[in-house]
């Protein structure tokens, strides 16, 4: 544990409150489907809902002990980390635009320039050097059906 | 040069074929397509290269709808079976048999009910006797599938006590089977379980299946003729599929159902009973068989 | 000794030239293929299928055969390196493998994977060679009743990994039952919390919630907390990744415990490959002479999960071979092979394509040998891997689980749902929930629920099919002996401290 946790935890103490409160959350709709809708006991045994049930209230239950325990120091430090979640998001919707390959490629060559400051022209090579194998070895040797792409659609 | 490009005006694909598969690599309807490139590419079928692309999810509903989006288009095939239709009317999925453009059949499977070759039950006629004084268990692969089906008419005809027991698959219904933890099973004629080990009682097809299944009495002879089912294996294109595009699909479909790869490699070692329907009879067949299933289905309860 | 002679015999036929040649090209290809996140052994055999239509079968099912074992070894290269599990039985060997490549010991772990691999591959080929056909009579008493028992035990087993924090292991274990419930199961016909959404209607993926779980969620990670590499490099050399000899000593009784447990386990209509290497794993855990410190970085972890999870590999191919069943999803791959070749597999195999079958079990022990040397000539390789700058290494990571999950469906659907589950997982870790708990739940409660419907479906709902059973009766008494006595031992210890002070 670096420094950097350490005051991203003195910070963000309801990080780990947020992520128990969406558990309890998903445990007590599971509960509610499961008790409700599916049905916890049909044809003299457990019915679709039993698992959610038990699994659910379980999860409920166990999730409203855990909020009031004394909250443990967490790993590591928590908002920071979603920049790269978006910035892959921004990839993976560009898919559609630029076909799989050419997307990732352009996803590593940023990522490389603008997030880990590399020079540019390490960037575009392993860009280039990713893109050539993925294509080498998903498309040629694989057989991956990867979507093309509309640009690449239309320079056909 | 394809074998139907002697007519000026035909048709002819443009750009790579993509034939999608709405099932996972290694499966039933995977083999079947790969069987189809080999074929149109061993004989010099089609100029342009056929891709092979699997679309999984949803019982074969994430395939059908990723066709159905390609309305139009000449370029896009899918494997088309009677699972698959089946999985449209018990999902209620989005995209239903109206919406595709059946383009050919090759070749169909079907149904028989089995037991354990050294076990009690010899006979269908032992098999009610025992339901009756005591319940019959019959396994199958799959929930609200052909074998599935293919237990809703024996339940809805045979006037018995039976309960359906639905498997992962065809090899964990018979380790069931021959463990004795179920009285009988629903096979796939195609699935080839070894006679030594499983004796077939009786057959959902419409006549005597071949050697060395020839002893085998069909259910109509039993005095079940409601008791039917043929499982096809088609083909389809999207919506709309240009008239054209059709007729020279359906002869494609024809030469290959016709090749020595097809009938040796496919039919034969997957124990299929080969047939030819063109797009016509295909798209016919198939309304026929949906309003067949979505009766049967609806008789055990299985949709409304 | 008529098996001997009909297994030399085997081994005249299989030790050609071109046949040792097919076996060393479908172990690197399977090598490859399985090291690929999101890609495994059923895709691997399923693309090399038709190519082997051109060959003479018995090449054929040896080139198939190595690269069966292949896939097995490359699953654990991306969980022991990356903490990417490639498949599910990896989910168990990431638990020691990972935290031994951040102690600078990835090599060892590399190592010992394959040796371990080795080892319980080679006790479940010998198994299968000469107790096969008795085995899968014995797998064929296990009936849905039984099979429910023994899920119901390794999903109990879990609580024996959830490490400081219990209540925390738990709702993570809770939150595997409660994702597993998605879609349309074979135990009921309605779906549920599918949300009308074709793509649930099957259930969630495995692959791409493991990718995100572990993979993407570790580069986000690395991203805050980036790993000081460079006092690691020094150790990564080929002589630092051969195991000494007391390090073997450690590994080889492991690996045969494990094997013969996940041979037995590999045999059982629908029990699969991760319930092997985790009960092996767990078994390790319970008697083995360091199991407290397993899950911390220990060789035995990674040696109990990869020697399970090889020979129940083997032990699916008994009910195949003698009875015709598939007992795995690549056996059903295979299975279809057979039949392409014109080969009906059943009892009668062993009768009439003698010379095949016993070519096929002796080219087991040849693909395994082949897998060994493939993989012992790329783990230098490998371990290179960790020396790679992070500014590459991040983003190029990141790119694999992109790619690895969208070609295990070809589906847009699972990135997406990939990349959700990878920030999940990462603010799980962050508040310290553990995430392996949660995958093994979410692999072992379907087969529950099924077989538990399944039995309850053959009674007709009479609960006394669980208790007339001698099998199933003996695997819920362990359930009770080794789950809730430690439970009310230190429920008891807690009061009396109490009550103490």
């Amino acid at each position: 544990m670096n420094n950097e946790s350490a005051y991203a935890q003195q910070k963000r103490p309801w990080l780990p409150v947020i992520v128990t409160l969406l558990i309890v959350a998903i445990g007590v709709t599971w509960a509610a489907f499961g008790l409700f809708k599916y049905g916890v006991w049909q044809n003299r045994g457990p019915g679709a809902g039993f698992f959610p049930v038990v699994a659910g209230s379980g999860a409920f239950f166990l999730g409203l002990i855990e909020l009031f325990r004394k909250q443990e120091r967490a790993e590591s430090g928590g908002i920071k980390s979603i920049w790269p979640a978006l910035g892959m998001a921004l990839a993976i919707a560009s898919i559609p635009l630029f076909g799989m390959v050419i997307a990732m490629s352009i996803f590593v060559m940023v990522w490389m320039a603008l997030i880990e400051s590399q020079r540019w022209w390490k960037s575009l090579l392993t860009g280039l050097g990713t893109g050539i194998a993925l294509y080498l070895l998903f498309g040629l040797w694989l057989r991956v059906a990867f979507p093309q792409g509309i640009i690449i659609q239309l320079l056909q | 040069m394809a074998l139907v490009g002697s007519n000026a005006n035909a048709w002819e694909p443009q750009r790579n074929i993509e034939f999608v598969v709405p099932y996972s690599a290694g499966g039933g309807s995977d083999l079947n397509a790969r069987m189809v490139v080999e074929a149109m590419r061993q004989n010099d079928l089609v100029d342009r290269p056929v891709l092979v692309n699997n679309r999984p999810g949803g019982s074969g509903a994430v395939g059908n709808s990723y066709v159905y989006n390609k309305g139009g288009d000449s370029h896009t095939l899918m494997t088309f079976n009677a699972g698959q239709m089946m999985s449209t009317v018990t999902n209620d999925a989005p995209v239903q048999l109206e919406d595709l453009t059946p383009l050919a059949t090759l070749a169909e499977d079907t149904l028989l009910l089995g037991v354990k070759a050294d076990g009690d039950i010899q006979s269908l006629e032992d098999l009610i006797d025992q339901a009756n004084s005591g319940g019959v268990t019959i396994g199958g692969a799959g929930r609200g599938g052909e074998d599935h089906l293919g237990f809703a008419m024996l339940n809805s005809e045979l006037d018995a006590d039976l309960q359906y027991v639905p498997f992962g698959g065809t090899g964990e219904v018979t380790s069931a089977l021959l463990g004795g933890h179920i009285d009988a099973a629903v096979f796939k004629l195609g699935s080839q379980v070894d006679p030594s080990l499983v004796r077939s009682v009786a057959a959902f097809s419409d006549e005597r299946l071949e050697a060395p299944l020839d002893e085998v009495p069909t259910f109509a002879e039993l005095g079940y003729p409601e008791v039917q089912l043929m499982i096809f294996r088609g083909y389809a294109g999207p919506p709309d599929m240009p008239a054209e595009a059709v007729a020279y699909w359906e002869e494609v479909f024809k030469q290959v159902s016709e090749s020595d790869k097809w009938q040796n490699d496919y039919i034969e070692k997957n124990n299929l009973i080969g047939t030819f329907m063109g797009a016509e009879e295909s798209a016919e067949h198939y309304r026929k068989e949906l309003e067949r299933y979505k009766q049967k289905l609806a008789e055990v309860g299985f949709v409304e | 000794m008529d098996i001997l002679q009909s297994l030399l015999q085997g081994f005249a036929t299989s030790l050609s030239f071109s046949n040792i040649l097919a076996a060393l090209i479908g172990a690197g290809l399977g090598i490859v293929i399985g090291a690929i996140p999101g890609l495994g052994s059923v895709t691997g055999v399923a693309l090399l299928l038709p190519l082997t239509f051109q060959m003479d079968p018995i090449t054929g099912i040896i080139m198939l055969g190595a690269l069966y074992y292949g896939c097995m070894y490359g699953g654990s290269y991306s969980a022991i390196l990356l903490n990417i599990p490639g498949d599910a039985p990896a989910v168990v060997t990431a638990l020691d493998g990972y935290p031994l490549s951040q102690k600078g010991l990835a090599g060892k772990a590399l190592f010992t994977a394959n040796l371990s691999s080795f080892i319980g591959g080679t006790v479940g080929i010998i198994m299968l060679t000469f107790l096969g056909p008795v085995l899968a009579k014995v797998g064929l008493l296990f009936g849905p009743a039984e099979i429910a028992a023994l899920i119901l035990l390794a999903l109990c087993s879990i609580g024996w990994l959830l490490g400081d924090n219990p209540g925390k292991g738990l709702i993570s274990t809770f939150l595997g039952i409660l994702l597993s419930t998605i879609g349309l199961g074979l135990a009921f016909g309605q779906p549920r919390f599918t949300f009308d959404s074709m793509y649930l209607l099957n259930g969630i993926s495995f692959i791409p919630l493991v990718i995100g779980m572990f993979g993407f969620s570790q580069v986000l990670d690395m991203m805050v907390n980036r790993i000081n590499t460079s006092g690691l490099t020094d150790k990564l050399g080929l002589r630092d990744s051969l195991l000494d000899r007391k390090e073997v000593l450690r590994v080889l009784p492991v690996s045969l415990r494990s094997g013969v447990l996940g041979n037995l386990v590999g045999i059982l209509p629908g029990a699969g490959a991760t319930t092997g290497s985790f009960l092996a794993y767990v078994m390790e855990k319970k008697v083995g002479r360091r199991g407290q410190d397993l899950g911390k970085g220990e060789i035995e972890g990674v040696a109990a999960s990869e020697a399970g999870n090889n020979a129940a590999a083997a032990g699916s191919f008994a009910p195949l071979l003698s009875l015709g069943i598939p007992g795995s999803g690549t056996s059903a791959v295979l299975l279809g092979g057979l039949m392409m070749w014109g080969l009906q597999p059943g009892p009668l195999l062993f009768q009439q394509n003698a010379d095949f079958v016993w070519g096929l079990i002796s080219s087991m022990y040849l693909g395994n040998v082949m897998a060994v040397l493939a993989a012992l000539a790329i783990i230098p390789f490998l371990v290179k891997l960790l020396r790679v700058p992070h500014a590459i290494l991040i983003p190029v990571i990141a790119v694999v689980c992109v790619v690895g999950s969208y070609s295990v469906n070809n589906s847009m659907f699972d990135v997406w749902f990939m990349l959700g589950s990878g920030v999940v997982a990462y603010f799980m870790s962050v508040a310290k929930y553990p995430v392996a708990p949660l995958l093994l739940a979410f692999v072992l409660t379907p087969r529950l629920e099924t077989s538990l419907r399944q039995a309850l479906d053959i009674s007709r709902g009479d609960p006394m099919i669980f208790f007339n059973s001698p099998i199933a009766v003996t695997l819920l008494s362990l359930i009770l002996l080794f789950v809730l006595y430690p439970l009310a031992k230190s429920l008891f210890l807690r009061s009396r401290k109490k009550s103490d002070a």
